[in-house]
This record gives C-alpha cells, sequence and structure tokens, in this order.
C-alpha cells in the first residue's frame, strides 16, 4: 500500500520556560498525499510557523506521531532529521533566505553538496541548471543573490527547493516580501509545480493565494478547525484507523 | 571629554557585563603585569643608577694578561703590584681600596655549630666608596687600613641575627675566624647594597681587615698561582672622563713592575699585563642584560596576544551595543557622542587593568627574586620606581588610545542611522569579515612564534634535565673544611701542602671508620659546584711548542673519588695510593679532554706538558651532562692527585638510611686534626638540583608562559569565531534547513577558520625564520628540533578544531529552527 507523503497524529508542541508552558500546537490530526497542494492560513501566533517546522523536521514535536512517506520521524536525532529533511523536503521561505556569499548557481546546488551519498559534479550542473530553467533563470547563474530582484531572488529559492527532488515543497509565506506582480508570478510558478506533481505545503496569510490550493486549512490556537470552525481532530478516528492499517 | 556622568554610566554597564569586565582585566592585567615586571627587570639592568653616590666614577681593577699581545687570561691577579699600587698612588684616584674574596670556606670558631661564612677582605675605602650604612657601630677606620694588622670585624644584620640573637650588645665582643678573635666594631645594616663583583651568587657576611687575606699571593704576580680567590683594586675617578686616561697611566706602571718581576722568568719578554679601568656598571651587570631582553620581548608578545584578545572583546560589546548606539544617532548624537560610553568603559577597564596590573608586577619581583637572585644581577634592587610606573601609564594610555582608534575605524558610524529600521538577520553593524580573519591571523602568528619558541627552550631544558648527570648524587655529601692554618708565604707552601696531604689522609681515614659512612674522598672541588668555582690548568699540548696549550678544568683528588661518584672509567686505569704518595705527574683526563686534544689516537699513554716534568695520561672518563653558567657545553676536564693537600672538602657517602650530624662530623675531625672543622656540609643531590635550578626555572616559565599564550589564544581566537558565528546564525540555520548536518556545518566551518590559521602560521613561520637568522649572529645556542615545531603547530590546530566546535555548539546541537529565529 502506498503511505500517504504526511502524515501527523496527535502533534502537539509545547514551548516551556521555568515560569509558563505555551501550547503551540495542541493535537494535530494531518494527512497530505502526494500531489496534494495544501495551504495553511490563521491570524498571526496561531501555530502555523510551529507546525511548518515540524513538517520540515526544523524542529521536533513534543508529542504525537509524524510519518514522512510511512518512515517515523519525530523522534529523529538532528543528524538523521537533516538527511530526510534535504532528501525529502524542499523549503521556500518568505525572506528567500539565499546566501549572499555563494553564487546562484552554488545556492542551488547547496542541497545536492549536503546529499548522504556524493552526488557527481555533472549531476549536479545538470540538475541545477534544469532548475534554473524551469524557473526561467539560466541567465543569472553566476550572479550574486544581491544582484537580484526580490521576485527573482525567490525564484532561485524555489530552483534551490526543487533541485533535490523532495517529496514535499513546504512553503512559508511566499509572496510576504514580494509586490502584486512578483507574488502572482511566484504563485503561478507554485501552481505550475502542483499541477506536474509536486506536492506543496503552503503557509500564507493572503486568502487569495490560499484559495488556489486545493485543500485550505485553518489553524487557530494550535488546532486545524474544519470549516464549520470546529476543531477538525474530533473527526479524526476514520482517519486514524487509515493509519492504523 | 568624558564627564563623571559616563563613567557613572560605564560603571552601570561594566556591572551588568561582569563576564566581559573581569576577562578584558584579567587578562590585561596579567600580560601587562609581566611586561612591568620585565620592563623593571631591564630598566634596573640596564639604566637604574647604582645605589652608590657618583657611581658613574666607580672603577674595578681588570688586569688582563698577554703573551704576544694575545690575551691569555682576562683576569689575572696581580695582588703584590696592586697592594704596591695602592700603597703608592695616592694621586690617581680621590679614594682606592683593596677588596679579596677567598673561596677557602671560613667559619665563626666561637659558635658550636661552626655556622659557615663568606668573607670579604678590604681596606676603609670600600666602605666610604660604597656608602657602607651601619645599623649600630662604625665602618672601617683608617687606623685599620693595610699593614695595620687591627683585629677588627664588620658583620652583616643577618649574621647578627641568626647567629648572635641581635644582641645589642655585640660591638665591642669577639668573633672566631680561623685562629683569629676580631672585635666587632659594625653591624652592617641589612640595606646596604653590596656591589657582587665576582656574581650574584656571592653574598658576604662579615668584613675583616685586608691584612687577614688568607691568599696574598705573595708567589706569582701574575695570579696563576693565586688560586684561592679573587682580589680587586677598587678605585673612584677624580671625573667621569677619566677611564681611559687611568686605565693608560696605571697599564704604564703596572706593566713596567710586572716586566721587572718577572724579568728572570722562562721566556719573559713576550709576556705583558694591562690595567682597565673598568666602570662599576659593567663589571656589575656584565653581559645579563641579553637574557633580559629575551623576556621582555617575550612579554611584549605576550600582551600583543593580550591586546588583539582584548580588541575583539571590545569591538563585539560595541557591536552588540548598536541599537542603544542607533537609537542615539536616530536622536541627533554626533559620533563621538555614540562613542564615548564605550570609551568611558574602556577607560575603566584601563584604569582597573593598570592598578592590577602593578599589583601583578609586584608579585613577579618577589618571585624573581626567590628564583633568579643568584643568577641576575640586581635582582633584589627591584622594586616599583618612576620610570616603570611612567612606563605602564603610557603603555596603558597607547592601548586605549589604539582600541579607541579601531573601534571608531572598525565600527561604521552612518550605518547607524539605518539600524533602527534594519530586521538584524545579518545586515546590522559589523566587524567586518577582513577584520575578523585579520584578528585571526595576528593572533595565530603571536601565539605560534611564542609557542615555539617557549618550546624549543622548554624542549632543550628537559632534554638536559631529564639526562644522567655523569656522576652519582645519591647519598653524597661535601665537608667545606674550615682549617685555621697559618696564612701561607712562599718559604711555607708546599711544605704545607705536604703536611697537609697526611693531616686531609687521617680525617679521610677516620671518616670513613663511622659505620653510616660507605666511602670518602678528598677534592679540591666537588664534580657539582653551586658557586661555580673551579680550578683550572694548562698544559704545553707539546713540550716545545709554546703556544700550543691545553687548559683544562681540574679536580686534584684522591684514588677514592671515581669509584665514589660512579665515574667511569672508560680506558686505562684510576689512580693508585702509590700515585699518591710518589706525587706523581699522572693525569685522568674526561672524554671531551681526549677527543679535542688526540682526536685521532688512544689518549692513555700520551704525555703533556714541560719536557722536564711531563704528566703522563693514565685513564679516560666519561664526561659529565652539566652545563653550569661558566661553559654551556662540557669543558675540558682532568683529574690529578698532585697538589692533593690543598683539597678542602671531604666527600663522603652515606649508607642509605644513615645520616651524620655537623657536630658529630666535627668530633671526628677534631679528634685527629684539632684546627680541622666543617664549616659546611651539603648533599650533592641539593648541590645539582641547584645548578640545575635555571633549567627547572626555565622549564617552569616556559611552560607557564606556554599555558598563558595557548589560553590566551583560545579566549581570543574563540572571541573571534563566536562572533563570526553569531552573524551567520541564520545562514547556518538555512544550510541546515536544507539538509546541512551538524558535523557537515562543523566541517564547513573548520575549513573555513583554518585558511586565516594557516596564514598566520605561515607568517609566524617567515617570523621563526627571520628570528633564527638573527640568532645565528648571536652567542646564544638553540638546538631546533621537529617537536618544537610540530607541537605548537598541531596544538594551534586543535585549539581552533576545538574552538570552532564551541563556537557552533550552541547552533548545531540545536534544530534548525533555532538558528532561524536567531536563538
Amino acid at each position: 500500500m502506498q503511505h500517504p507523503t504526511i502524515l501527523m497524529q496527535g502533534i502537539t508542541k509545547i514551548f516551556a520556560t521555568d515560569e509558563m508552558e505555551t501550547h503551540a500546537l495542541r493535537g494535530i490530526d494531518l494527512q497530505i498525499s502526494s500531489g496534494d497542494f495544501v495551504s495553511i492560513c490563521g491570524p498571526s501566533g496561531c501555530g502555523k510557523s510551529t507546525l511548518l517546522s515540524l513538517l520540515g523536521l526544523l524542529d521536533m514535536p513534543s508529542g504525537g506521531s509524524y510519518q514522512i512517506e510511512g518512515k517515523e520521524v519525530s523522534g529523529l536525532s538532528l543528524s538523521e532529521a537533516a538527511f530526510i529533511r534535504n532528501e525529502k523536503i524542499g523549503f521556500i521561505f518568505q525572506s528567500f533566505n539565499l546566501i549572499d556569499e555563494l553564487t546562484v548557481f552554488d545556492n542551488i546546488a547547496l542541497p545536492l553538496r549536503y546529499r548522504r551519498q556524493s552526488v557527481a559534479k555533472s549531476e549536479i550542473e545538470d540538475r541545477v541548471m534544469a532548475c534554473l530553467k524551469t524557473v526561467d533563470m539560466t541567465h543569472r547563474a553566476s550572479h550574486r543573490p544581491n544582484q537580484l530582484s526580490g521576485g527573482q531572488q525567490q525564484r532561485i529559492a524555489i530552483a534551490r527547493a526543487l533541485v533535490g527532488s523532495p517529496a514535499l515543497l513546504l512553503v512559508d509565506e511566499p509572496t510576504g516580501n514580494l509586490d502584486s506582480r512578483n507574488g502572482d508570478a511566484v504563485m503561478d510558478m507554485l501552481c505550475e509545480l502542483n499541477n506536474n506533481g509536486t506536492t506543496l505545503c503552503m503557509v500564507t496569510h493572503d486568502p487569495r493565494y490560499a484559495d488556489m490550493a486545493s485543500r485550505k486549512l485553518h489553524l487557530l490556537d494550535g488546532r486545524i478547525l474544519d470549516s464549520d470552525g470546529t476543531p477538525i481532530q474530533q473527526h479524526t478516528t476514520a482517519l486514524r484507523q487509515v493509519a492504523a492499517r | 571629554m568624558l564627564t563623571i556622568k559616563d563613567f557613572s554610566t560605564a560603571l552601570y554597564a561594566l556591572s551588568k557585563a561582569k563576564g566581559y569586565a573581569a576577562t578584558v582585566v584579567v587578562t590585561l592585567a596579567v600580560t601587562l603585569g609581566t611586561l612591568l615586571a620585565a620592563f623593571n627587570l631591564n630598566y634596573t639592568i640596564l639604566a637604574a643608577p647604582l645605589p652608590y653616590m657618583e657611581e658613574e666614577r666607580l672603577i674595578v681593577s681588570k688586569t688582563p694578561r698577554f703573551r704576544d699581545n694575545v690575551m691569555e687570561f682576562d683576569y689575572a691577579s696581580p695582588v703584590p703590584l696592586l697592594q704596591t699600587l695602592y700603597q703608592q698612588d695616592k694621586s690617581t684616584f680621590e679614594d682606592t681600596a683593596l677588596l679579596a674574596y677567598s673561596y677557602l670556606a671560613a667559619s665563626l670558631r666561637d659558635k658550636a655549630d661552626t655556622p659557615k661564612v663568606q668573607i670579604a677582605y678590604t681596606t676603609p675605602g670600600y666602605m666610604r666608596m660604597y656608602q657602607m650604612p651601619m645599623l649600630h657601630g662604625r665602618a672601617f677606620s683608617t687606623e685599620e687600613d693595610q699593614n695595620s694588622n687591627a683585629a677588627v670585624a664588620v658583620i652583616s644584620e643577618r649574621v647578627w641575627r641568626q647567629h648572635y640573637s641581635a644582641d645589642p650588645a655585640m660591638l665591642g665582643k669577639s668573633i672566631q675566624i680561623a685562629a683569629n678573635q676580631f672585635k666587632v666594631v659594625g653591624i652592617a645594616a641589612d640595606h646596604f647594597v653590596e656591589p657582587r663583583l665576582i656574581g650574584p651568587t656571592r653574598i658576604n657576611d662579615i668584613w675583616l681587615p685586608w691584612d687577614f687575606n688568607p691568599s696574598p699571593c705573595t708567589r706569582g704576580l701574575d695570579g696563576r698561582s693565586c688560586m684561592t680567590g679573587w682580589q680587586f683594586l677598587l678605585g673612584k675617578l677624580k671625573s667621569v672622563d677619566d677611564y681611559q686616561r687611568v686605565s693608560q697611566q696605571l697599564t704604564a706602571e703596572l706593566n713596567s713592575q710586572f716586566q721587572d718581576a718577572t724579568a728572570d722568568r722562562l721566556n719573559p719578554a713576550n709576556l705583558s699585563i694591562s690595567f682597565e679601568a673598568q666602570p662599576l656598571r659593567e663589571k656589575l651587570l656584565g653581559d645579563s642584560s641579553n637574557q633580559t631582553l629575551w623576556l621582555f620581548v617575550g612579554s611584549l608578545v605576550l600582551l600583543c596576544i593580550a591586546s588583539v584578545n582584548t580588541l575583539n572583546l571590545v569591538l563585539s560589546r560595541t557591536v552588540r551595543q548598536q541599537r542603544n548606539m542607533a537609537i542615539q544617532a536616530a536622536l541627533g548624537a554626533q559620533k563621538k557622542h555614540v562613542f564615548m560610553h564605550i570609551f568611558a568603559e574602556m577607560a575603566l577597564l584601563l584604569l582597573v587593568a593598570l592598578l592590577l596590573a602593578l599589583v601583578v608586577a609586584q608579585a613577579e619581583y618577589r618571585l624573581l627574586q626567590q628564583a633568579a637572585e643568584v643568577y641576575l644581577p640586581r635582582v633584589n634592587e627591584l622594586q616599583l620606581n618612576l620610570p616603570t610606573l611612567a612606563f605602564a601609564v603610557v603603555v596603558t594610555a597607547l592601548l586605549g588610545g589604539a582600541f579607541a582608534a579601531l573601534v571608531v575605524r572598525h565600527i561604521n558610524y552612518r550605518m547607524l542611522n539605518s539600524q533602527l529600521q534594519s530586521s538584524g538577520k545579518g545586515s546590522g553593524l559589523q566587524i567586518s569579515a577582513k577584520v575578523r580573519r585579520l584578528l585571526i591571523i595576528s593572533q595565530v602568528t603571536l601565539t605560534a612564534v611564542l609557542l615555539v619558541v617557549c618550546m624549543t627552550v622548554m624542549q632543550q631544558s628537559i632534554a638536559e634535565l631529564s639526562q644522567d648527570v655523569g656522576f652519582d648524587t645519591k647519598n653524597i655529601y661535601q665537608i667545606d673544611i674550615d682549617e685555621t692554618a697559618p696564612v701561607l708565604t712562599q718559604e711555607t707552601r708546599i711544605a704545607r701542602i705536604q703536611e697537609k696531604k697526611r693531616e686531609l689522609a687521617e680525617v679521610r681515614n677516620a671518616l670513613a671508620q663511622h659505620p653510616a659512612v660507605n666511602a670518602v674522598s678528598l677534592a679540591n672541588f666537588a664534580p657539582a659546584n653551586f658557586d661555580g668555582v673551579y680550578a683550572e690548568s694548562s698544559w704545553l699540548k707539546t713540550p716545545d711548542d709554546l703556544t700550543n696549550i691545553v687548559t683544562a678544568r681540574v679536580t686534584y683528588t684522591d684514588q677514592h673519588f671515581l669509584p665514589l661518584f660512579g665515574i667511569k672509567l672508560l680506558s686505562g686505569r684510576n689512580f693508585t695510593a702509590q700515585d699518591i704518595h710518589d706525587n706523581s705527574y699522572v693525569l685522568i683526563v674526561s672524554e671531551t679532554f681526549a677527543r679535542t686534544t688526540w682526536p685521532d689516537q688512544q689518549a692513555v699513554g700520551q704525555r703533556i706538558g714541560r719536557a722536564e716534568a711531563p704528566w703522563e695520561v693514565i685513564g679516560v672518563v666519561s664526561d659529565f651532562n652539566l652545563a653550569d653558567q661558566y661553559a654551556t657545553t662540557e669543558p675540558l676536564r682532568a683529574y690529578s692527585v698532585r697538589q692533593v693537600g690543598a683539597a678542602n672538602t671531604l666527600l663522603y657517602e652515606l649508607k642509605p638510611g644513615m645520616t651524620i650530624a655537623k657536630t658529630e662530623l666535627n668530633q671526628i675531625m677534631q679528634q685527629v686534626q684539632p684546627q680541622y672543622r666543617a664549616a659546611e656540609v651539603f648533599s650533592l643531590e641539593d648541590n645539582v638540583k641547584r645548578i640545575l635550578f635555571a633549567k627547572y626555572l626555565a622549564t617552569g616559565v616556559t611552560s607557564g608562559l606556554s599555558l598563558l599564550t595557548l589560553l590566551l589564544a583560545a579566549i581570543g581566537i574563540y572571541g573571534v569565531l563566536s562572533y563570526s558565528v553569531q552573524l551567520r546564525r541564520f545562514e547556518l540555520g538555512v544550510r541546515m534547513a536544507i539538509g546541512a548536518r551538524p558535523a557537515t556545518i562543523l566541517r564547513q566551518l573548520l575549513g573555513e577558520n583554518l585558511k586565516p590559521v594557516s596564514a598566520g602560521l605561515a607568517l609566524a613561520a617567515l617570523l621563526l625564520a627571520a628570528l633564527w637568522l638573527g640568532l645565528q649572529q648571536t652567542s646564544l645556542i638553540v638546538e631546533l628540533s621537529a617537536g618544537g615545531f610540530a607541537l605548537p603547530l598541531l596544538l594551534i590546530v586543535l585549539l581552533t578544531t576545538l574552538t570552532s566546535l564551541l563556537s557552533v555548539w550552541g547552533i548545531i546541537r540545536k534544530p534548525a529552527i533555532y538558528a532561524l529565529q536567531g536563538q
């Protein structure tokens, strides 16, 4: 049987200090299948970024189960998590997060250079150039990020996320730092990727862009709400049964 | 201008950053304190006025002897001629004195435990010229001058307190030295700074009139037969410009008398003698500044390392305060206003560091006085003085100025205005990567140079300490014999030596009968003599060639000496009782002696010396491995039974676990010879340790310096790397987010960090090569070794690895989100 790309069950995240505990996520159940385009929206502080961090293994949950393509990843070491992140997940950040010291080419090649099994130079070159072609930035391969516009930088960030052929693309406010023209262009590009089979999970404030996803999740106070505002975890028994099989 | 408000604000800010303040203060205080101590030591040796009035006019006689105008001995002791000069020449100097030290042991015979005392024989002018301060009584008067035979004494405050319980009625009482009673006329105050004319080791306890000098050298105008001490003519010039004139005048007088006196000697025509009016300062200080200047250079490098660290800390702190500065800038503050609080903090820190440095320096003076008083001149005079204080203030001000200038230069004021709008993600106020690299390169360069130098010295010292000294010392003791023989004259000398040979043999046999004693020998000197005194003798290598002379340290001893010390006989035979009885012209020579003199022949059987009385080499023994202050490499050594009657030490080995008290030794000797006493008894093992103390000290100092250097380098490199990592926190988070493992991040950082480290090491290699070439022009012997270079290199690479790990540990041990969120 084919496993869902993402399967979260009862995921919680608590940030604790000496004086208090903050429950950022309160039992998240979430399944994302291959080819899905899921958008997550919600007000500030609802837990969107925390959920995205957990999805991307940038942080570990305080409780619950998290599987990527059927493999439990909630208790991995930092090193193992890095490998999974490298091979299965691609990130697109709001502020692009390109490394200024590296050229566009090297920025995109970076995930391949972190591979468990080293990737041949020629293969890196082929894959980077293919990704640059995808985002229509071939001519900028030798430039530095600070020589590019915001929209161009985000396209490079998309190329970097794609270069490792991840199972899931996590997108954090991809248009937050862009004007509407560039924002639209980036969203068009993401839709096109999804249409070509890439699984996407996107956090956004913008309802216009959230509506472009095939599934739309609302997050409030650390819980996923159904369309009528009821926490979705009350209706997830069947989902758990599916997962158990 | 800094105001009190600025300082109180700075004080409050520093109280909130105690770690920063403590690190800066301690780092600077320790290194600045060390530099101040080194400066003061050099100042005292090179420039500080001697504690004698008009010291620039004080001279000490130097009377080298020449053969064919080539110097044969740099120190001859033409005592009768000096005495004549002293008596007859009253016009050349403003004041004059004779001064003699004997290395023959003397003890206070009026005390039951016959404690050993060091005695100077002199005339009243000595106490006048050196302004000997009196605690009680008076100095020698003109009535107690040469030929007065006045039996009076001036004793030191130490002897007065230690042996006479500070008896207030001591003046007028008598003390006994040898067979004579001396009336104490004065007690020299403890603060009398005695001019140590034969090196820092010799400190006198008692001053007696010149007439009681036990070795007046009535025979031998050139001083070569005057083997029991040192004699000087001291003078005070009428003018500071008189050195050359006096030297020329007295050389003419002295040499004329010398030629007259030696006219009847073998081949005297090519011998001459000169008189050099050696300035007192030159005599006292010699070339000791060679060693102390290196100490100063080392301390300066250490301070440079500490300064680089401090600069990094100050820059980092400035960067951390960027928000406050940005607010000030936004409110219209000028550049000087913005940096004022940093300067106020710096001024406070430097002031505290300066005060603490003076305390550290004071502690180091005490340490130097404990450890190096017998190695370096004038160390006992070290104390805080105006030049050192001025130097301290200037160095501190220079440091403060340099820090201030660098802070202003490397912090971009113009960027401050945009800081309040900045997201803070890597685009804020920064120390540039170039400056960071320069900080690391300079840190590594200085550290590597200092470590290589320290480790080379340390390795050399350890190698010397760990090798066998070449003779046994365990359970072996030396007695310095005090005998009350009448003063030798030319007529009595030979007979007395024969008589003493018999007496000493009796004493040796009596001691050998003691149940606690394993073996006993007689000698003029033990193999390890801490005060460095040794006898030297010369032989013609071939009888007909007066220019081919071999000179060696000579030990007059008996057949028991070599077995007692386990000195290996490599070929030939030991002395026999018959050799001693016959006073034979036989020699046992050391390996170096044999190898140097007969490189291609067997030494045993060779004959040296004059044709009418040749010496035969009967044995070759192994060398010692015990360099002393007079020979950095193994000197030529010879052993002879002739003049064993001139021996003045008994050397004995105790059976394991046995002891003999000094009083018992005195009784044994007295039973055989009533006039013999043990002036001092000491362990050869301790003596070797004292001789090696300089090596232990070098090892200790270089180890300490290496550790301090490493510690400072660790703090400095960690500071820079940690700061770099903080700046790159977000970037590292991004790398981790796209799959970089902790090990990958560490490897990458290490690779990047090792680049400036490699540059620093390359620069250090260049500096060391220059240093090495410079040292080739000096007399310093430096043995290079791979370890001396490899170990520092390894340590610096290890240090970089550890500091890289430490600096990034806080990031890679946490999930990537922490770095991305700047936590």
